[in-house]
């Protein structure tokens, strides 16, 4: 019985511990973003408050305010907000830029490395395969060393202050790994099922979308996912690639808020509050798929 | 419509998988591949169905060469070994999903599906997932998948070989009777002797990518060409005994200091033969008769382990040092380790090798 309460005591403990080491963790990771979200809410009056607030005394959404209605508040006189030195005016367009050359070169990513990578796993042909490993070379070299070559590439091809040669930048640093990531997924997709399909009567085509590409799924997101956070939280092709500020994507464009000794925190924590959202919704729309298993025992079970 | 292979080969790189196979398969016939693993039976199979291009020779269905066909155009339903179901498809589109490709209309999909379910009893399972089905449910599935779509061919690549023991044979006997029932020509392949033995009506034994008889079971296992076959079927396998050949007072094999003379039926087989040539003696563990004591012309042999199989008993035995031989017998013969008995040879059931090139000698 003694035994039994004290083992019963160890759990507890045991327990407690766990849930305290993962409270203080948590707290560690989430309190920037905590931060953050904070200071963005606050009047810029209280964000230098001494002592600092965590949960603001004023609510004040004048940062968002700004960021969105920046442009017309700039060009129309006689309203209450007049910047004078940050330019919050280009926020949406930078905005627009970042959705932009993340969901293109996303899309070109994830389509170009889904196809290779099934060409790759079900057709014969000399390099088939070294190229999936060769192809990971690339992540081995910091990629500040391809950025001046590439940027002159760009130059040549005239594409430099053009979105596209920051989407053609993305799709050769994603395109790469999620061409591994498909072909590793491809690989654990039974080929006895195209077959199958192939013996009642399907094409190679309709084999591919109605039976190989739902069961690429989770693959598939992987790649989208990871292709989404490069392109969306890359600073280094924007700042080179780029030069007049409506062409900046937000990552380089807030940059803007600091400026010589004048730091502009409401607008930056503001701005950083609207960059993780549409990620974080992303992920919450995405994870349930990512997660749902795919057809375990299909084959033998 | 019968189904020809003439001169099939198949090469992977400096491989030879299939090489130069003549077989005939005639209309509703049901016919094994069997062979070991890697033998190139399923390759072979898998040429059939169209999914891997032959590299000579041609395949003929009827009386139309199919070598370039896709496996679309072939009227052939595949069963794979490990089922191959759509693992994102319920049982119900798995089944129906070769008419929905070839565009049935969908009142009619939805009656043959029901239909097919019924025959083979998984009416209750249809809006289940794969992975929600047992083994041999699936393996149903896998059959009703094939057999909606009425073709002139079944192909089944092992379809028993995930399943255990028990379920195998019911499953065994399930096939067989839906052969009998629709009558459809199958190829089957197998490396379980048992599975061709009981299911076909001809056997092709394949070995080394070459075909080595291709007859009914009976004569597979009454007749085989060659040592390779001899040794291939039957359980436990054909004792091969090596010996040298004398025709001093008739034609007899001499094993060490043993003389086993040859029945009349092997006479003619060895009458050209020289004297002295090595030559190999077949028999089956079923037809050695142990006696105690032993007769006269007998055998001698020593026994080295017995072995209780149920009803049988398996006997491992050493006439001299390099001839052991296995002998079954009924489990209510006293036999024990160590004893010495008279080894008799049942002689109408003998079969006599040649060493040098494997075949089979007959009258």
């Amino acid at each position: 019985m003694n035994g039994f309460l004290q083992s019963n005591f160890i759990d507890h403990v045991r327990k407690a511990a766990l849930y305290l080491t993962l409270l203080v963790v948590t707290f560690f990771i989430c309190f920037p973003l905590l931060w953050a979200l904070s200071t963005s809410l606050k009047p810029t009056t209280e964000i230098f408050a001494t002592p600092p607030t965590l949960i603001p005394d004023n609510y004040s959404l004048e940062q968002y305010e700004s960021l969105i209605y920046g442009k017309d508040m700039y060009f129309v006189p006689g309203v209450k907000y007049r910047p004078k030195t940050s330019p919050p005016q280009y926020f949406l367009s930078w905005f627009m830029n970042s959705i932009i050359v993340t969901l293109g070169s996303t899309l070109i990513s994830v389509t170009v490395s889904t196809l290779a990578a099934y060409s790759l796993t079900r057709f014969r042909y000399w390099g088939r395969q070294f190229i999936p490993y060769f192809s990971l070379l690339g992540y081995m070299v910091p990629s500040i060393i391809f950025i001046f070559p590439l940027f002159l590439v760009m130059a040549n091809l005239g594409l430099t202050n053009n979105l596209w040669s920051l989407v053609l930048g993305y799709v050769s640093i994603t395109l790469p790994f999620c061409m591994w990531l498909m072909w590793a997924f491809f690989r654990g997709i039974p080929i006895e099922l195209e077959e199958a399909a192939l013996i009642d009567g399907a094409s190679r085509l309709r084999v591919f979308v109605e039976i190989v590409l739902p069961l690429a799924m989770p693959g598939i997101i992987a790649a989208f996912i990871f292709s989404t956070i490069v392109a969306w939280n890359d600073y280094l092709f924007a700042r080179i690639f780029m030069n007049s500020i409506q062409k900046l994507t937000l990552t380089v464009g807030v940059m803007h808020f600091f400026e010589g000794m004048h730091v502009n925190w409401g607008l930056m924590m503001a701005s950083a509050v609207m960059m993780t959202l549409p990620l974080a919704v992303l992920f919450m729309v995405v994870q349930r798929h990512l997660v749902a298993g795919f057809g375990a025992g299909a084959v033998k079970g | 419509m019968d189904v020809r292979l003439d001169g099939v080969s198949k090469s992977f790189g400096s491989v030879v998988a299939v090489n130069e196979i003549d077989l005939t398969i005639e209309e509703k016939e049901f016919v094994t591949l069997l062979g070991p693993s890697g033998c190139g039976k399923t390759t072979l199979l898998r040429m059939i169905a169209g999914l891997e291009k032959v590299s000579r020779g041609s395949i003929y269905f009827g009386d139309n060469l199919v070598n370039n066909l896709p496996p679309a155009s072939r009227d052939v339903a595949m069963v794979f070994q490990n089922y191959a179901l759509y693992p994102h498809f319920n049982v119900s589109k798995n089944i129906g999903y070769g008419l929905k490709v070839r565009k049935t209309p969908k009142a009619e999909i939805q009656q043959r599906v029901g239909e097919v379910a019924r025959i083979l009893e998984i009416e209750d399972l249809l809006n289940r997932k794969p992975r929600q089905l047992s083994g041999g449910q699936r393996q149903r599935v896998a059959l009703g998948r094939a057999i909606i779509r009425n073709p002139f061919l079944f192909l089944m690549d092992e379809p028993l070989s995930n399943l255990d023991a028990k379920l195998r044979v019911i499953m065994r006997a399930e096939i067989k009777r839906f052969h009998i029932k629709l009558e459809t020509t199958t190829i089957y392949v197998t490396h379980d002797q048992l599975e061709a033995m009981t299911m076909s009506d001809k056997i092709a034994v394949i070995n080394n990518g070459t075909l080595q008889q291709f007859t009914t079971p009976q004569e597979i296992y009454n007749r085989p060409a060659n040592i390779f076959v001899a040794s291939f079927i039957g359980s436990p396998p054909m004792n091969l005994l090596h010996g040298t050949l004398t025709h001093d007072k008739g034609p007899a094999l001499i094993f060490g200091l043993d003389r086993q003379p040859l029945p009349p039926a092997l006479h003619d087989a060895v009458r050209s033969c020289a004297e002295g040539k090595k030559l190999i003696l077949g028999i089956r563990p079923q037809e050695i008769s142990l006696n105690n004591p032993a007769a006269p012309e007998d055998l001698r042999a020593k026994v080295r382990l017995v072995e209780l199989v149920g009803s049988e008993k398996l006997i491992d035995l050493s006439c001299s040092d390099d001839v052991k031989l296995m002998a079954e017998v009924k489990a209510e013969q006293e036999i024990s380790v160590a004893q010495t008995l008279g080894v008799h040879f049942n002689p109408s059931r003998l079969h006599l090798f040649d060493p040098e090139t494997g075949k089979a000698l007959r009258g």
